[in-house]
């Protein structure tokens, strides 16, 4: 799994890992997503743009994660999957595929009130990128 | 990269003791600390700390320009994002900052405490009924709105005046705000220091109790300690129904502090601030950006008791479903309303020099003693009432401001049981095990939304509050009154 969650006290941590940043930032979503709602109960059967910006990279990812967290709350938009198209270490722009919150067939997790910038971490590795997340639930 | 770091960080073996409840971070435990730190805690609960990055946070609040004092610690102290959750700071407001992160993402986080005349013997037979109508009066949120949707003009009025918007609407009446710090409204609110997505967040959620640690329970007293406190609050002794609710200020606050933390953490170079951690940016109080988050929190707070106003209105009205009565018939008035998740700009002593301050606390209740100005008349002589749930399994405590809080720690004590096991791990120990099942063998019926939500909630997750509150005590910082048990759960 390109994702996975870390102890934390209070909240819960993920890290996301990626070939490119394209993918790290996909992963890194797709892990976010699976906390709010179970992935496996949503069809991918509309999509949305996402686009984010930030002064850097670990920013970005932040601004990137929260967003995702904005439109589920607000719009009630459900993600199953995540294509980056465009992608710096200040802009991203990708389409969120998923569909409405149907409270009958949708498992709702955590609600996240935000996503910190405690312990955040986005770096290179021989393999690619990884970041680090901490998300406040 | 992978794992956080947890390994033992050498705080613990850092610290001082001072007394049996005093623990002293010295302030040459890290470079730049401007202030030692101060940790409220006995032997037992100091080792749960090994293993996280509490006290390191403790360090790392020292840091905040214009900090005076200590940076504190309450006993249910553990690790946060940027300050620890239990922690205290004040900075003065001539020279000092103000920090979002400080405040938390659930801005005006509170608990609230609903008396009855009820009797556990009353209640008892109608109890799964009482609990499934308050599940569904008190929604949890997503994919299941409030039953009030904010306009703009409504939603400008929640944030300029709170509780009383509420009231004005029908959802309570005035005697509930004369019970609520501040009387359910902070002074100071502007909505023009407030964006439109906090505005989108909140829209529906007035009314909703949020998921996480929030809940709604229906408890009965257990003990009384104090019978002159209790009589004050309406206590009558063991037996008695009453009903306790935690939740705050939902995506609205949440929203108010991400959007401050993202625009304060890249002006600080302005203020030639430096930190040791990005989530605790923060502004000078008197700067634009300071004045701002302060004026947008205030909005915050006042959503927060606006939304807490509506779940007693709903929490009275499932009664009178059930019991077929009107709820002054029923006795449900209001104990108290206390926050647990704010900065508050107060009057301090100061080396013998009353000074302002700007007081943050993070997970801490303000508990204010016998006497203080600022407490309503019926309270005056028997201390601010101090509400500090445990875990759905065991009990809570009411408590009121003790003797020393003012001196020892700028008048606040701890917010509740603290949590000793991640909900990874909660989840992990629990694995297999019918949770609802076992608290209704133990007489507590529980609703929740599913199995995750109980297991991360779990009496296993928590340390035990009656220790966290016995080190409170021990302090100074408060006095006990009652011990309440818990009856029936709802959880988002």
């Amino acid at each position: 799994m390109p994702y996975r969650y870390l102890e934390h006290t209070a909240d819960a941590g993920l890290t996301a890992t990626g070939g490119t940043l394209a993918e790290l930032f996909a992963s890194a979503a797709e892990g976010l997503a699976a906390l709010l709602c179970d992935t496996a109960t949503v069809q991918p059967r509309e999509s949305v743009e996402i686009t984010a910006s930030a002064p850097d990279v670990e920013t970005l990812i932040v601004a990137w994660l929260s967003e995702i967290n904005y439109r589920f709350e607000v719009e009630h938009f459900a993600f199953r999957s995540f294509d980056v198209h465009e992608i710096s270490h200040t802009k991203v722009v990708a389409t969120g595929l998923g569909e409405r919150i149907d409270p009958a067939r949708h498992v709702i997790g955590a609600q996240v009130k935000a996503v910190t910038y405690h312990q955040l971490k986005v770096k290179r590795t021989p393999g690619g990128w990884s970041a680090r997340v901490i998300v406040d639930i | 990269m992978g794992d956080l770091p947890s390994t033992p960080t050498g705080a613990t073996r850092a610290l001082v003791r001072i007394d049996a409840q005093t623990w002293e971070l010295p302030v040459t435990y890290r470079e730049g600390m401007r202030v030692p730190g101060r940790v409220f805690i006995g032997e037992r609960l100091l080792r749960d700390l090994e293993d996280d990055q509490a006290l390191e946070q403790v360090a790392n609040v020292a840091f905040l320009p214009g900090i005076v004092g200590y940076s504190l610690a309450m006993p249910d102290i553990h690790w946060g994002y940027g300050f620890p959750i239990g922690g205290v700071a004040a900075t003065r407001v001539t020279d000092g900052v103000v920090s979002p992160g400080g405040v938390g993402f659930d801005i005006n986080c509170g608990v609230r405490l609903v008396r009855t005349s009820l009797s556990e013997e009353d209640v008892r037979p109608r109890l799964s009924d009482l609990v499934a109508k308050l599940y569904r009066n008190v929604p949890s949120g997503i994919g299941s709105e409030g039953m009030i949707r904010l306009s703009g003009r409504d939603a400008d009025d929640v944030m300029r005046t709170g509780a009383r918007w509420a009231v004005n609407r029908g959802y309570g009446v005035a005697e509930d705000l004369e019970v609520t710090e501040e009387q359910g409204c902070m002074e100071g609110a502007d909505p023009s220091a407030v964006g439109e997505r906090p505005r989108k967040r909140g829209a529906e959620q007035i009314g909703t109790l949020g998921s996480g640690n929030h809940f709604l329970e229906v408890e009965a007293v257990d003990e009384v300690f104090d019978a002159a406190a209790a009589v004050a609050m309406g206590i009558t002794g063991p037996g008695q129904v009453v009903v306790m609710f935690h939740c705050g200020s939902r995506g609205f606050g949440h929203q108010i502090c991400e959007d401050y933390v993202r625009l304060i953490s890249g002006i600080l170079h302005r203020y030639r601030i430096s930190l040791p951690d990005r989530q605790l940016a923060c502004a000078p109080i008197e700067s634009p950006e300071g004045r701002d988050y302060l004026e947008a929190m205030r909005c915050a707070a006042n959503f927060a008791w606006a939304n807490r106003q509506a779940i007693l209105h709903a929490t009275r009205q499932s009664f009178e479903q059930v019991f077929r009565s009107a709820w002054r018939n029923l006795g449900m008035h209001q104990v108290y309303d206390v926050s647990h998740n704010m900065a508050k700009i107060e009057k301090h002593d100061v080396d013998g020099q009353a000074t302002l301050l700007c007081v943050h606390r993070k997970g801490a209740t303000r508990a204010f003693p016998p006497g203080h100005p600022d407490l309503p008349e019926r309270y005056r002589t028997i201390g601010q009432p101090v509400l500090i749930p445990g875990d759905m399994g065991r009990y809570s405590y009411v408590c009121v401001g003790g003797p020393d809080a003012l001196r020892k720690s700028w008048g606040s004590a701890c917010h509740g049981a603290g949590r000793v096991q991640s909900r990874a791990a909660a989840k992990r120990t629990l694995q297999g095990r019918d949770i609802r099942a076992e608290l209704a063998e133990r007489g507590i019926v529980a609703m929740a939304r599913g199995w995750a939500s109980l297991a991360e909630e779990a009496t296993e997750a928590y340390k035990d509050v009656e220790e966290v509150v016995d080190v409170c005590v021990g302090a100074g910082l408060v006095r006990k009154v009652a011990r309440l048990r818990p009856m029936g759960v709802v959880k988002g």
